[in-house]
């Protein structure tokens, strides 16, 4: 059977996961760490790195490495929360040739979902290097509250990487997999997920049969520990600015300085009472000074400077809660997940509201990985032990005369599902009529998202409200909505599968497919010279070492002397080998150096 | 043989209906059994699953009740086999025949099955009970269980089974919604009981059934008055049996409203008792009804020798018919005496009942018919607030058409304006009979306190003016403009601000409409 892995592309930070027989394994990378940074750089020399190598040169290379891609994902470039992220990025952000976002690294501009896959490809390495065999299938989590859009630009990621994804699941219900999964329970539960970036939460029912059942779900796409980061950049911002008249942003090095500072400070806020920040050098003035940036932050600071955003996250469960019709106090757990839910006035917060302690079982920044992995096994393999019933988080329906907002499958609500309203025309004689399909809650449609829009033609002549339109809307499975569309009186129909859009063409992600694939060749290769070439080193080192003791034993004989002119021979061609990256060249000179290697190690050992 | 299966059947059932051995019976339960396709409930079987054969009934009296027969229960369990062409078995997919068999039952279902049926719940059953059961469900319908497997056309109607089941699981496990679901049920199956009777040819049946019996009744009288003793007749296999008919079971056509007791088909007489014997099986009867006794029959009346043929035959007609017509008076009075108690005891439905069956014997008695219409408005009436609460649900759901039929009834025994102008608008809006629908529209303004437009401002104009746009909008539909447009004059008298009046009676004037 083939193995599905489960990847939890965070907006910080991304988790891959395996079920090993009954137990989901989170596979740590090479550097033995469970969670990889979601950064990607390219560095001055073309070379593309992901993860902690990343993440740990974006000081010096600021406008060239992009972290939280997924705030951007699936993502129009006039909306609001772009406009934010050209604000606060250091990296390049560009518009799209088709109104959606790229970015700028080096000479090249990459779509977000490029971006991204550039992640997803990261973790799939990860899991082959943990399984020892290619991986092609994968469950991927995105935010509950991601739209349509950002689900599908997370697809074409998946495919950019040579992924198949079988299912996206959303991130909270994943957690809940990941705690429920084999245990025999029937309770009510809440999941709140507060990470990198966003925000959601997520009422379930866990019942028999390894039933787990959304009962609801929201949040907010664009609140998450990013954000908390933000407020602290603004207090050193301003604090710097008032005393030096200087500001910070406009430097992109120091904004990225700050940027790290700001999410170190408060991760160790959740363990100390107060921290030190300390910049030197942050910025030079124009009289060739260096200013140095250093401040005290103490818990009572931090709490007072995101109180806001932590509220907002109470409200939007108590919407979570009006939502399932329920009571809080018929909430029977609370599970925390994403790092941000570290903070101890988050965890009082959610304590306060839900009235309970939350469980602690969980890890908070692996178990949504585990939950992908869960899921991913139970729809290939014939597991018969669980099942995901999980509901559409945002409401699906029509515009209608006026620009309003028509809905027909309502927020929660189940899927698969189909639902079927009547309409009628708003014009007299109007012999067509455009259905646009459109996702949201607003009551106005132009502040919903446009997933996709059809015609329906040869409508019959009749005053405007006499022809009437049936109008289904129906999601399957794998979340693909189709409407359907029928004039009653003379059966005309149309109807389309509405695949929203991630801002790419199909040419584009075939073509993204192509280099990314191009670029795991070069890397396989790379990683196949670096392998050569620190074996050939190892190997020179060693008989290096042995060089005077050879002497030594050999004297002054003939052939002494040749082995050794030989030996040293033998070593300039590697060192040469390596110099000029031939890979294969490399291989044939260790070949050579461990002959040599092994042969003065018997002479020394015999003299 | 598993449409026979309904939950309620006994093996020993099943094998009759089938035509089945016990013990053939009995193997293919367990295969469907092992199959997954049914289930034993623990009540039925679990210590006794072959009930012995009931004992013959000793050969004497039969007895007939006024037949009340509860249909609700059996309805919605057609047979399986006559829902979809057998042919979609074939359908070449990824799944087991029974899985298919299972799969296509529940999506053929849909439209019937109540949310309980589905869930297969009970009733009565408790959030906790109905969460397990659709926890149970979903795992044979969630379009996932079969991940990655070719499912065809399968896999639309898995998704549209999950769906209604889910749709069941949201209404019954909200206490708001449970009520709302049971309320319209309980509606529901006081209205269907009654209107399958109305309709229902099995009354006919009986009627035949009863005439026949007292006829056979009337030749063995004969016979024994002429002292030749016949042998008696095979006993009658015991009545004391719960059985739930199939619809499908009726062997008469489903033609016409009202019955004609004429143009019965002919069925053989076997099957006939059979039947009968079944439907009184185990009943609960209203009110005392004596025995009739009824000797086993005889198959012809005897042979009388040639030369006294043509008289003793006159004679013996004459005897017969007066012995026939005796017996279907009293009959009849029974059912008449029984009726007038159930219609004192406020049961119209089993009066309707009993007086139709009183009717079919004695067509011209005036009394009969009299209490019959009697009855029958009783129902009406009764019955209407349930029509009522049935049509607005069905308005609430979309369901048009079910609501123009429901609203209909229950003008039936109304006189509220609103009900009647409910009952034009979705007769008009489900594209109904307009006539019918101009009639209730008429009636609607007819029921409102006359003069209501002179004291302006009371309940009764807005009522009007909605009625009189539903009136002016059946007749536009019906191709009258003028009458139309009159009719939207009066009600702009009515509501001058109403500018969707306003906007008709303006595109009318321009022969827009």
């Amino acid at each position: 059977m083939e193995r599905v892995i489960g990847i939890d592309l965070g907006t910080t930070n991304s988790c891959v996961a395996i079920l090993e027989g009954d137990t989901p394994v989170v596979i740590p990378n090479r550097g033995g760490y469970k969670t990889t940074p979601s950064v990607v750089a390219v560095t001055e020399a073309g070379k593309r790195l992901v993860g902690h190598i990343a993440k740990r040169q974006a000081i010096t290379n600021a406008e060239n490495t992009v972290y939280a891609a997924k705030r951007l994902i699936g993502r129009k470039w006039n909306s609001p929360q772009v406009k934010n992220a050209i604000m606060t990025s250091s990296y390049t952000i560009v518009e799209g040739p088709h109104a959606d976002v790229r970015i700028k690294l080096r000479d090249k501009t990459y779509s977000v979902p490029e971006v991204s896959s550039m992640v997803l490809q990261e973790m799939k390495i990860v899991a082959e290097d943990y399984l020892g065999e290619p991986v092609k299938k994968a469950v991927v989590t995105v935010p509950a509250y991601f739209n349509d859009h950002q689900r599908q630009a997370t697809k074409d990621a998946g495919a950019i990487a040579g992924l198949d994804v079988i299912r996206i699941i959303n991130e909270p219900t994943a957690a809940s997999l990941a705690y429920g999964y084999g245990k025999d329970m029937d309770r009510t539960v809440a999941v709140y997920d507060l990470g990198g970036g966003t925000f959601d939460i997520s009422i379930l029912e866990i019942g028999a049969h390894g039933v787990f059942k959304v009962i609801s779900t929201t949040g907010d796409t664009f609140l998450g520990g990013e954000d908390f980061d933000a407020r602290i950049i603004d207090w050193l911002v301003t604090g710097f600015q008032d005393e030096h008249g200087i500001d910070l942003r406009q430097d992109r090095m120091a904004l990225q300085r700050l940027r790290d500072a700001a999410e170190k400070a408060k991760c160790e806020l959740s363990g100390v009472r107060e921290t030190e920040i300390n910049l030197p050098f942050i910025i030079s003035t124009g009289r060739n000074e260096a200013l140095h940036l250093q401040r005290t932050l103490a818990r009572p600071t931090l709490e007072k400077l995101t109180e806001d955003l932590v509220e907002r996250t109470v409200d939007i469960c108590k919407q979570a809660l009006t939502d399932a019709k329920l009571d809080v106090s018929e909430v029977e757990d609370v599970i925390l997940v994403g790092g941000m839910t570290r903070m101890p006035a988050v965890q009082t917060a959610v304590t306060g509201y839900f009235g309970r302690e939350p469980n602690k079982s969980v890890h908070p920044d692996e178990v949504v990985a585990m939950g992908a992995a869960i899921q991913g096994a139970a729809l290939v393999q014939d597991r018969h032990d669980m099942i995901l019933l999980d509901v559409t988080p945002h409401a699906l329906g029509i515009m209608t005369f006026g620009s309003y907002f028509e809905e027909l499958i309502p927020q929660n609500t189940t899927v698969p599902t189909s639902r079927t309203k009547v309409f009628t025309t708003s014009r007299d004689d109007q012999t067509a009529v455009k259905i646009l399909v459109m996702q949201g809650e607003s009551k106005r449609a132009d502040e919903n998202e446009l997933l996709g829009e059809f015609i329906l033609t040869g409508l019959r002549r009749a005053p405007k409200g006499h022809v009437e339109i049936e109008v289904t809307f129906e999601i399957n499975t794998d979340g693909i909505v189709s409407v359907h569309a029928k004039d009653m009186e003379n059966g005309q129909a149309q109807s389309i599968q509405v695949t929203a859009t991630s801002g790419l063409t199909q040419d584009e992600i075939k073509n993204m497919m192509d280099h990314a694939q191009d670029y795991l060749v070069e890397r396989r290769t790379d990683e196949h010279f670096e392998a050569a070439k620190q074996e050939a080193e190892t190997l020179i080192a060693e008989i290096e070492r042995l060089f005077p003791e050879i002497e030594r034993v050999v004297g002054s004989a003939d052939f002494g002397r040749d082995a050794i002119a030989k030996a040293r021979t033998t070593v300039d061609r590697t060192r040469a080998a390596i110099l000029s990256k031939d890979t294969g060249l490399v291989k044939e000179q260790v070949d050579q150096l461990s002959r040599t290697q092994r042969m003065f190690k018997g002479v020394v050992s015999r003299g | 043989m598993l449409s026979r299966v309904d939950g309620a059947t006994s093996e020993f059932e099943i094998a009759e209906a089938a035509g089945l051995d016990m013990s053939a019976v009995a193997t293919t339960l367990a295969r469907l059994e092992g199959l997954g396709a049914i289930h034993f409930d623990e009540t039925t079987v679990g210590q006794n699953p072959r009930p012995p054969r009931p004992p013959p009934r000793p050969s004497g009296p039969a007895r007939i009740g006024p037949i009340v027969e509860s249909v609700g229960a059996a309805e919605p369990h057609h047979p399986a086999a006559a829902l979809y062409d057998a042919r979609e078995l074939d359908e070449a997919v990824d799944l087991e025949p029974e899985r298919k068999r299972v799969i296509l039952d529940a999506f053929y279902h849909l439209d019937t099955a109540t949310h309980y049926q589905l869930l297969k719940v009970e009733p009565s059953a408790d959030k906790r009970a109905i969460k397990n059961a659709y926890y149970e469900i979903v795992n044979v319908f969630h379009p996932d269980r079969y991940f990655g497997k070719n499912l065809g056309s399968f896999k639309t109607k898995l998704e549209r089974v999950f769906s209604r089941l889910t749709d069941a699981y949201d209404a019954l496990t909200r206490s708001g919604p449970r009520a709302e679901y049971d309320a319209y049920l309980a509606a529901l199956h006081k209205t269907r009981d009654f209107d399958h009777r109305q309709a229902d040819l099995t009354l006919e049946a009986q009627v035949q059934l009863i005439q026949r019996q007292i006829e056979e009744e009337a030749r063995a009288a004969e016979a024994a008055a002429r002292g030749q003793a016949n042998p008696p007749a095979a006993p009658e296999p015991s009545a004391e049996r719960s059985i739930t008919p199939a619809r499908g079971e009726n062997p008469l056509p489903a033609s016409g409203s009202r019955p004609r007791l004429q143009s019965v088909h002919p069925i053989d007489a076997e099957t006939r008792k059979r039947a009968l014997a079944r439907k009184l099986g185990g009943r609960t009867m209203s009110g005392a009804m004596p025995a009739v006794t009824t000797q086993p029959s005889t198959s012809v009346p005897p042979a009388s020798p040639p030369a006294t043929r043509e008289r003793a035959g006159d004679e013996l007609k004459r005897r017969y018919e007066q012995r026939v017509t005796r017996a279907r008076e009293n009959q009849a009075e029974r059912y008449l005496l029984n009726a007038r108690a159930s219609l004192a005891s406020k049961d119209p439905l089993s009066a309707v009942n009993g007086l139709r069956i009183a009717a079919g014997l004695v067509p011209n008695n005036l009394e009969i018919s009299a209490r019959l219409q009697e009855a029958q408005t009783e129902a009406y009436v009764l019955l209407s607030d349930h029509y009522l609460a049935q049509a607005q649900y069905e308005e609430r759901e979309g369901r048009l058409v079910d609501a123009a039929r429901s609203y209909g009834r229950a003008t039936a025994g109304s006189s509220s304006s609103r009900t009647f102008e409910r009952a034009a608008y979705c007769t008009l809006m489900a594209e109904g009979d307009l006539r019918l629908a101009g009639d209730y529209a008429r009636k609607a303004i007819a029921l409102l306190p006359a003069g209501s437009a002179a004291s302006a401002g009371g309940a009764g104009v807005g009522e009007e003016a909605q009625a009189r746009v539903t009136l002016a909008r059946i007749y536009i539909a019906a191709g009258m403009k003028q009458s139309g447009l009159a009719e939207f004059e009066r009600a702009a008298t009515l509501a001058p601000k109403d500018d969707t009046i306003r906007d008709w009676i303006r595109r009318l004037k321009r022969g827009e409409a």
